[in-house]
């Protein structure tokens, strides 16, 4: 009897040892390895002697992923997650600039010309720069990086950019196998060539999805260049904590000259409450405002001066799906904008942003707030209702992914005019699923600016062909379409902004085919010791100008 | 003994199987194609794209041919590539999972070492003080939310008292402390109640009598015969509070920032990731199984009874 009770304690003990021993706790470092670190030149000299050695300046962003990214292949995601550390990581031709305005500035190409009939552009890179590996960035690199974008086996989401290079639907399409469009000229100069005189093309050029690979570090990884990135840019890859943290480093070879920050930690939180705790104890140099917690902050004396509020390029829109009954009659569709009290929602639940007319945002060209507004009036919306015939109102649906405020108190003030809104929940992925498919009868999402020019809004959701999802399937208008395409090879700007108005009084005056909501800011709280930070429009930052005081 | 383990050990396999086919059959039957989603809603309109990888990850076969695939692959330990983080499922898996087991057996341990003292005062001293506030006190424990019991700790020990971090896993052993004493605290409370009503269920029986009138010391009454017999379901209860541990609190995981098994399951299942959904399912069901065969074994070595069945 003893001694089978001893063994069961024993058997006991010995699983439990096994088990630790077996899989070691893995809390004190990181689970995975890191990545080798590439060789760097030696550093310059001559320090004043006065200086003691200084702390490294490391900054830690919270504000940028709230979950882990696939890989740090830029090509293989598009999102403001992987726009944020792919601009650091990568160059691109052109950037935008450092304190956030939308001026094209050169990056990786010093020069450029643009040819008479504005279909030929051609780029001069700069010279003696070096990738984060070694190897020095030639145009047969950026042939590389184009050719890799438009590979059907690439799938890559961002091969909507750049649409109008000779030969990129061929090859995109399995038809060809190199884009006759893009062309080595010599060791530094790049040519690409156009269908059409594509006026948005160098703004397109800035988008962080299109930064430079190197074609030798590709080549050898393979499948696992996702976790062995080699760019250009001011910082690059150190250690990668996958599920944890992202952490660069800074390039000291950086051709602008290396970065005043030693080290980035870019750390995934997930939990908006978690963050603002972590940032306010102070481990976080720099996060988002959560909606709950902003009247808090601003009312709190410490806090009010480190909120940083920056109009963003986006548009918030109501989408109304123009071929369901009874959304397919105009009346309706401009009593619905009529009934939706924005401004409430706006002062109420959202707290920031300001009410969008049009689908630009202003700071984006072409900005004309000059449209009919749909300002609200129930009694008006009624009127409409009664007109088309549903005095007594009707019933339709709206998708959902999450709960959301906005759409309950919309789904009250259509209540107020007849229009019942039943929402349906569905998560993500069987969202964009319905969406494309046509589905339901309106949603409610927003459109981020990639880039500086309004091509990108008109385009890519107004657009009828090809099926992009925002305007797959829910409005369908020829004359539109045609203006879009003619503004986009319309090289005059003035020009480009009169057809860019036209398309906006058709959609908007003439058809009401979604109501727009609003325009939001977006929002960073930075620690006091934090300096150089800027937030731009397009909600993507520049590690570079960041600076660190000690504290 | 050997027999009763062998019997245990091939009572796994069509348990096993059967897991396998409803995880591979739920992942078929839920909208929202896992190629689109990977592929994000701006691209999925290349439908050339779209066909082409649905072909490479041979998701355009027949589901008899593909489930064939699927078996044959995790029997030899390969369970696919992940469409989200393009590495291998088994690897993305293994490398959170010691993570996940730290923390797990840190949480089982506070757990174990507050609920059953507790349970125990409570049923030996019945009906008195200790047992009424401990059980009031066990009662709001499980009752409570265990994200915010997190949010609480993290406002008082890390905000207000800066003793630990508020997340993440830079700070080696102490960023496990909040996490573990969460876990722990919520799941002490049920083996409190637990501990409680399994001693007090073998106190009343017979043989505790008899020992009593023998005039056994009560310390052996307790440490020899009552606890071993209360130990079976209380066994019972811990491995499977444990293997939820091993299998990942998510929102643990979420709140204290820490990249562990259960926050992978869950962005996966977000992501349509499907052969990481049905890797991570896969693997959760051979955790508990794996155990459960223990805690059999062990019961076989507590009760005789048992391992004669």
């Amino acid at each position: 009897m003893r001694s089978k009770k001893q063994l069961s304690i024993l058997l006991a003990l010995l699983l439990i040892v096994a088990l630790l021993i077996g899989c070691g706790p893995a809390a004190e470092e990181p689970t995975d390895e890191p990545v080798e670190e590439p060789a760097q030149a030696a550093e310059a000299t001559a320090p004043p002697q006065e200086v003691p050695a200084a702390e490294p300046k490391v900054f830690r962003d919270g504000a940028l992923l709230n979950q882990d990214l696939s890989g740090l292949d830029p090509q293989s995601e598009m999102s403001l997650a992987m726009y944020g550390v792919a601009r650091n990581i990568y160059s691109t031709l052109v950037r935008l600039g450092y304190e956030g305005d939308l001026d094209i500035h050169p990056d990786l190409a010093e020069t450029w010309d643009i040819s008479d009939d504005g279909k030929i552009y051609t780029f001069h890179l700069r010279q003696g720069v070096k990738f984060h590996t070694g190897q020095e960035v030639t145009a047969d690199d950026v042939k590389f990086t184009f050719e890799r974008l438009y590979d059907p086996e690439m799938a890559s989401p961002a091969s909507m950019f750049g649409a109008f290079i000779v030969g990129v639907q061929d090859k995109l399409e399995g038809n060809a196998t190199e884009v006759p469009g893009i062309k080595v000229v010599d060791k530094y100069t790049v040519e690409f060539t156009l269908s059409q005189p594509y006026g948005a093309f160098l703004a397109e050029l800035v988008t962080p999805s299109l930064g430079i690979l190197c074609q030798e570090e590709v080549e050898k990884w393979g499948a696992d260049y996702l976790v062995h990135p080699s760019g250009t840019g001011p910082f690059m890859l150190n250690e990668w904590v996958r599920g944890e943290k992202l952490v660069l480093e800074a390039n000291p070879d950086y051709y602008e000259g290396a970065p005043a920050l030693d080290t980035v930690e870019i750390i995934i939180i997930e939990d908006e409450a978690t963050g603002i705790l972590k940032f306010e104890n102070g481990e976080l140099d720099v996060y988002g405002v959560p909606s709950a917690d902003l009247d808090r902050l601003m009312a709190d004396p410490k806090w009010k001066d480190q909120i940083i509020s920056v109009p963003a390029l986006d548009t918030y829109y109501f989408q109304l799906n123009n071929f369901s009954p009874p959304l397919d009659d105009v009346r309706v569709r401009k009593a619905i904008a009529h009934a939706i009290d924005r401004q409430a929602i706006l002062d109420t639940i959202i707290k920031t942003g300001e009410l969008a007319y049009t689908v630009l945002p202003p700071g984006m060209p072409c900005y004309n707030p000059d449209i009919a507004h749909y300002d609200y009036d129930p009694d008006t919306a009624r009127d409409l209702l009664k007109e088309a015939g549903y005095e007594d109102g009707f019933t339709m649906k709206v998708l959902q992914r999450s709960q959301s405020d906005v759409v309950d108190a919309i789904v009250a003030q259509l209540a107020e005019v007849g229009i019942t809104l039943e929402q349906e929940m569905v998560e993500r992925s069987a969202f964009w699923d319905i969406v494309y498919k046509g589905q339901t009868d309106s949603y409610y999402l927003s459109w981020w600016a990639d880039f500086g020019d309004p091509h990108n809004f008109f385009y890519y959701i107004w657009r009828s062909e090809p099926e992009t999802e925002e305007s797959k399937n829910m409005y369908v208008n020829a004359e539109v379409d045609e203006l879009i395409d003619q503004a986009a090879v319309t090289t005059d700007p003035d020009e480009r902004c009169q057809l860019y108005h036209q398309i906006e009084q058709i959609g908007i005056e003439q058809d009401a085919q979604r109501v727009w909501m609003w325009h939001l800011e977006t929002q960073r709280i930075v620690q006091p010791w934090v300096k150089g930070f800027y937030l731009p429009p397009t909600d993507v930052t520049f590690y570079y100008p960041i600076d660190i005081e000690s504290h | 003994m050997r027999t009763y383990i062998i019997r245990r050990i091939l009572q796994m396999i069509p348990v096993f199987l059967l897991v396998t086919i409803i995880a591979f059959g739920l992942m078929n039957i839920v909208p929202g194609d896992p190629v689109v989603t990977m592929l994000g809603p701006r691209a999925a309109s290349q439908k050339n794209m779209v066909e082409r990888i649905r072909h490479e990850y041979g998701l355009d076969q027949p589901l008899i041919v593909q489930y064939v695939r699927f078996l044959s692959g995790v029997l030899h330990g390969d369970f696919g590539r992940s469409f989200f983080y393009h590495q291998p499922v088994l690897d993305l898996i293994l490398e959170r999972f010691p993570l996940t087991i730290t923390l797990a057996i840190l949480a089982m341990i506070v757990d174990l070492a507050i609920g059953i003292p507790a349970g125990t005062i409570s049923a030996l001293k019945q009906y008195s003080i200790w047992d009424y506030s401990g059980m009031i006190v066990a009662l709001i424990g499980v009752s409570m939310p265990v994200f915010w019991l997190a949010l609480l700790l993290q406002m008082l020990f890390a905000y207000q008292l800066g003793w630990l971090p508020v997340s993440g896993l830079s700070e080696g052993w102490r960023s496990l402390v909040l996490p573990a004493v969460t876990l722990g605290l919520v799941g002490s409370a049920s083996t409190a109640r637990m501990t409680r009503s399994c001693l007090l269920e073998v106190l009343r029986d017979d043989y505790v009598r008899t020992a009593r009138a023998k005039g056994l010391a009560e310390r052996l009454v307790i440490g020899r015969h009552v606890f071993r017999n209360a130990l079976i379901p209380l066994v019972t209860m811990e491995a499977i509070g444990f293997g939820a541990y091993l299998t990942g609190v998510a929102f643990i995981e979420i709140v204290f920032g820490l990249p562990g098994v259960g926050k992978l399951l869950l962005d996966a299942t977000f992501n349509r990731d499907l052969f990481l959904i049905q890797g991570d399912v896969i693997f959760t069901a051979f955790i508990f199984l794996s155990v459960n065969l223990i805690v059999d074994i062990l019961y076989g070595f507590l009760d005789p009874r048992i391992r004669y069945q």
